[in-house]
């Protein structure tokens, strides 16, 4: 769906806003608004002034008591992120090992190996992606894709217990946005999420790039996944509804593959 | 209702400093996350079981409302805002989050419309609220109904425009057009 910008009267600003603390908005345009709360301090200022004003209207609900395992869930859920490594609370060192997110992104025991021929089959079925500017001859610098992304990359996805079979198909658009594509549809309980990570800095770990829809796939903007490079590692895990409650992976690997530059096959 | 419960808190939110819980949580405050999920829980929880139909999502939502606070406590920046509304926002991401997750399904929508413009015309939930507060929802029970009606539906049902455009069996553009409208109404009368 074609959306327009983001408009420049600070009215239409506030209303668009509005429809976005309703939750109105569709995906695509969601998202393109999260992207814009983000790095808009006035933007973000004007949500949180929606939200404290729709305040005054859930306040009218009678407060629910909540069950005391709620408390303990939330607790217990606490000390174990007050466990796992991040920058935050563990700035110095080499990453803990035993930590089964980090294990898995350093790509232990991954047998990755087909992604890049399955990549060059499934770029077939997919198209190409034609570059936005003509290569001007000078070469990338190692693993990073210049700030224009006219390389054209590609991740197949595969299950840890079948890595020939592509499951999903993950490709850097010419504007450096990402598209993730189901393949096949991936079975998941109705009380679960599918989530999807990335994963550039082993320091910082997996970075999480929002929730996929198992049928339609999900396709995000430059801005949401930051600068992609060949190699780089893609990660759906199943996950609680809403996503996972630490920040980090937590639950099943339903499939993983690296980023394969397939612009350098073409040169 | 679960056999075992927290209480509900009788604090007023508007009495309790949120801002500066939150920036104490950034620094690993238990207590300070504590005091916050005592006051705020309850008012949480009832506010995602209207979105979301049932008390184990809701919880869920809350869950991960409070966990998405301790973790990222750090870059709340109270020159852009309120703490409290901070807080309603990550629970309201994570509870429409969740209802995209599920299609968006809508739950519970048999609630009629009308219980739902009740709550704006509560006398004594009105007399707690806030004086900023306050006027949203007195400009919102003072909206025509064609415009109230589908911004209720968002809001506590978390219906997208196109749920609403079914619900209500208007056009898709109307449905639009009366949100818009309704929306630069609050606008105005917030402005006054």
């Amino acid at each position: 769906m074609n959306h327009s910008p983001i408009p420049e009267s600070p009215q239409e600003q506030n209303l668009l806003l509005g429809e976005h603390t309703l939750g109105l908005l569709d995906p695509e345009r969601e998202a393109e608004v999260r992207a814009w709360i983000e790095r808009d301090d006035e933007a973000a200022r004007m949500a949180l002034r929606w939200q404290q004003h729709w305040l005054s209207v859930s306040d009218r609900l009678p407060p629910e008591p909540a069950s005391d395992s709620l408390w303990k869930r939330i607790d217990a859920s606490l000390t174990r992120l007050k466990q796992t490594p991040t920058p935050a609370n563990d700035t110095g060192g080499a990453p803990a090992p035993q930590a089964p997110w980090l294990w898995r992104w350093l790509g232990g025991g991954l047998g990755l190996g087909l992604g890049a021929g399955l990549a060059l089959a499934l770029a077939m079925q997919v198209g190409p992606f034609a570059p936005q500017s003509p290569q001007d001859g000078t070469p990338p610098v190692a693993n990073e894709v210049p700030e224009s992304s006219a390389q054209r990359m590609v991740a197949v996805l595969q299950t840890l217990e079948d890595p020939a079979t592509p499951t999903w198909v993950a490709s850097v658009t010419a504007g450096g946005g990402l598209q993730l594509t189901p393949n096949v549809t991936i079975e998941r309980p109705t009380d679960r999420a599918i989530e999807l990570w990335t994963l550039t800095d082993p320091a910082e770990g997996p970075r999480s790039l929002g929730l996929v829809d198992p049928v339609a796939g999900i396709e995000l903007s430059a801005e949401q996944i930051g600068r992609m490079s060949p190699g780089q590692l893609l990660e759906m895990t199943l996950e609680p509804s809403g996503g996972s409650p630490t920040g980090k992976p937590t639950g099943k690997v339903l499939a993983i593959g690296r980023l394969v530059n397939l612009g350098q096959i073409d040169s | 209702m679960p056999a075992h419960t927290t209480p509900v808190s009788s604090q007023d939110p508007d009495d309790f400093d949120h801002a500066s819980a939150i920036e104490a949580c950034a620094l690993g405050d238990e207590t300070a996350f504590r005091r916050l999920y005592d006051l705020e829980s309850g008012r949480m929880l009832a506010l995602a079981m209207r979105l979301l139909g049932s008390r184990d999502q809701a919880e869920d939502a809350v869950h991960d409302a409070f966990i998405k606070l301790w973790s990222n406590a750090g870059q709340y920046r109270r020159e852009l805002g309120n703490g409290r509304a901070w807080l309603f926002t990550i629970l309201r991401y994570r509870a429409l989050d969740q209802l995209r997750a599920q299609g968006r399904t809508p739950r519970g929508d048999s609630e009629a419309l009308d219980s739902l413009a009740d709550l704006l015309a509560n006398p004594e939930a009105a007399a707690h609220d806030s004086q900023t507060a306050h006027q949203l929802s007195d400009c919102l029970g003072e909206l025509e109904a064609p415009r109230r009606e589908p911004i209720l539906l968002a809001f506590f049902k978390g219906l997208t425009h196109e749920q609403i455009a079914e619900k209500l069996s208007a056009p898709l553009g109307t449905i639009k057009g009366r949100i818009r409208a309704g929306l630069k109404r609050l606008q105005e009368c917030l402005s006054r």
